[in-house]
């Protein structure tokens, strides 16, 4: 990971998990490990790791670790044991993603994973994961109904059709 | 993909001499470079989608998949399609006395007449956990798009779906384990799967297709392709499975789908080798 190396091919090669798998790859995972435990040891992310997250995530590293400065990510569960993930974007959306497989109803999900296939996941999605590995999770329990609006986004954004 | 793997052997269903299932094992690592699974939740299963032309045996096939799995395996199953059933589809009525009406009942059939409906059905699942199915079928899932809008907007809508029928499985999956673990019955199924289907006409490159398939794919990467024979006369189907984890035997074997005279499904093991098509099946077969 010192080296320069040609970022789309090492990307490809070693990031991707298969083509377009909406879970993370093992890179991806392994690097949140060790986040995860220097944040239990020292509080911070080293500054290798920060550089590490750059490298596999992109540009939504910083503004997702922005996301995780404010807080921005609730774990909303339900006494059925659903769990799903509520992220604050910066206009004051709040964004549903999911626990198990990458989606997020952002614009950017939208435009960069989905159609433009340019990365994997958006600053929403990697917040998540980011607040997990760190514990800064918000904590929201439901009832059952209120979990399936949330899923819904009935109190989001607008459901299109 | 699970579903298919234990349908080896005859079903009760179909007539044909030697019908076998194809056996694809999704936890058969062959030629998978993501091995090394440091994660244990990453054994994730592959959900499959369906595609065909209309009128080559969808319905039947994902109907047939849910009586099988309710009758041979005692999976409550959830149905969900658009157009409602009322009779057995035309190709299975040949074997009705095979079938186990009483297996029917754990098939919960739903029709949802739009995507927010179809959307509320799959999300209200965690609601009730004594109902949930282990295995989720969704017979046409274009029409729900269809009526979505322009085709950003129908892949916008295919993701949000394709993403939450996932989470939804993997989530039930979870409670499966974890009763499981608890010391309930032996026999009980351990992870939910999910099938879709969707049309694709031969010869149909319309963007709001190819975009809103690109996109069902990433979520369901097992793909099931029904594509016309035409030396058979319209009457045989070439099923093409690709994406998922393959077992040995799916090397040397493919399957044809052909309905008899009286219109009853068979399904025909035939070797590999003849009528491969290279790299990655497509919606546009010819």
């Amino acid at each position: 990971m010192h080296q320069i190396i040609d970022n789309r091919a090492l990307k490809t090669k070693f990031f991707l998990a298969d083509e377009m798998a909406p879970v993370l790859s093992n890179v991806a995972e392994e690097l949140l490990k060790e986040v995860k435990k220097a944040y239990q040891e020292t509080s911070q992310i080293p500054d290798e790791l920060l550089l590490a997250l750059k490298f596999v995530f992109g540009p939504s590293a910083l503004h997702a670790l922005d996301l995780v400065d404010q807080r921005s990510v609730t774990c909303v569960t339900s006494p059925s044991g659903r769990r799903v993930f509520q992220a604050m974007g910066s206009s004051g959306r709040s964004y549903t993603c999911y626990s198990s497989c990458h989606y997020c109803p952002c614009p950017a999900f939208a435009f960069c994973v989905l159609r433009r296939n340019d990365s994997l996941l958006c600053k929403h999605i990697l917040a998540t994961y980011l607040s997990q590995a760190m514990g800064l999770c918000e904590e929201l329990a439901l009832s059952d109904q209120q979990l399936t609006d949330i899923l819904l986004e009935k109190t989001g954004e607008k459901v299109e059709a | 993909m699970r579903v298919f793997r234990h349908y080896s052997g005859a079903g009760k269903v179909t007539s044909a001499s030697d019908a076998n299932y194809p056996s694809l094992s999704p936890n058969n690592n062959t030629n998978n470079n993501n091995n090394t699974n440091i994660d244990n939740n990453k054994n994730k299963s592959s959900y499959c989608v369906v595609l065909g032309e209309a009128g080559c045996g969808k319905t039947a096939l994902l109907f047939l998949s849910a009586v099988m799995a309710a009758s041979e395996f005692g999976v409550r199953v959830l149905f969900l399609s658009r157009t409602p059933i009322h009779t057995l589809p035309a190709p299975l009525q040949g074997a009705r006395a095979g079938v186990d009406l009483l297996s029917l009942k754990k098939i919960q059939f739903k029709y949802p007449r739009s995507a927010v409906d179809l959307l509320r059905d799959v999300a209200s699942l965690h609601e009730n956990d004594k109902t949930l199915p282990s295995l989720i079928v969704i017979d046409g899932l274009d029409q729900y798009l269809r009526s979505a809008g322009d085709h950003s907007q129908q892949s916008l809508i295919a993701a949000r779906l394709s993403a939450l029928l996932a989470d939804t499985a993997s989530f039930v999956s979870q409670k499966l384990t974890s009763a499981r673990s608890d010391g309930g019955s032996g026999n009980a199924p351990q992870e939910c799967q999910v099938i879709i289907s969707l049309n694709s006409e031969a010869g149909d490159e319309s963007p709001a297709r190819g975009q809103a398939l690109s996109v069902i794919e990433r979520y369901f990467p097992a793909k099931c392709l029904l594509e016309r024979e035409p030396e058979f006369g319209g009457t045989a189907w070439r099923v093409r499975f690709s994406g998922a984890q393959q077992s040995s035997c799916d090397l040397v074997m493919g399957w044809r789908l052909m309905y008899s005279q009286s219109g009853a499904m068979e399904f025909h093991a035939v070797p590999r080798g003849n009528s491969q098509t290279p790299g990655n099946s497509t919606t546009a077969p010819e």
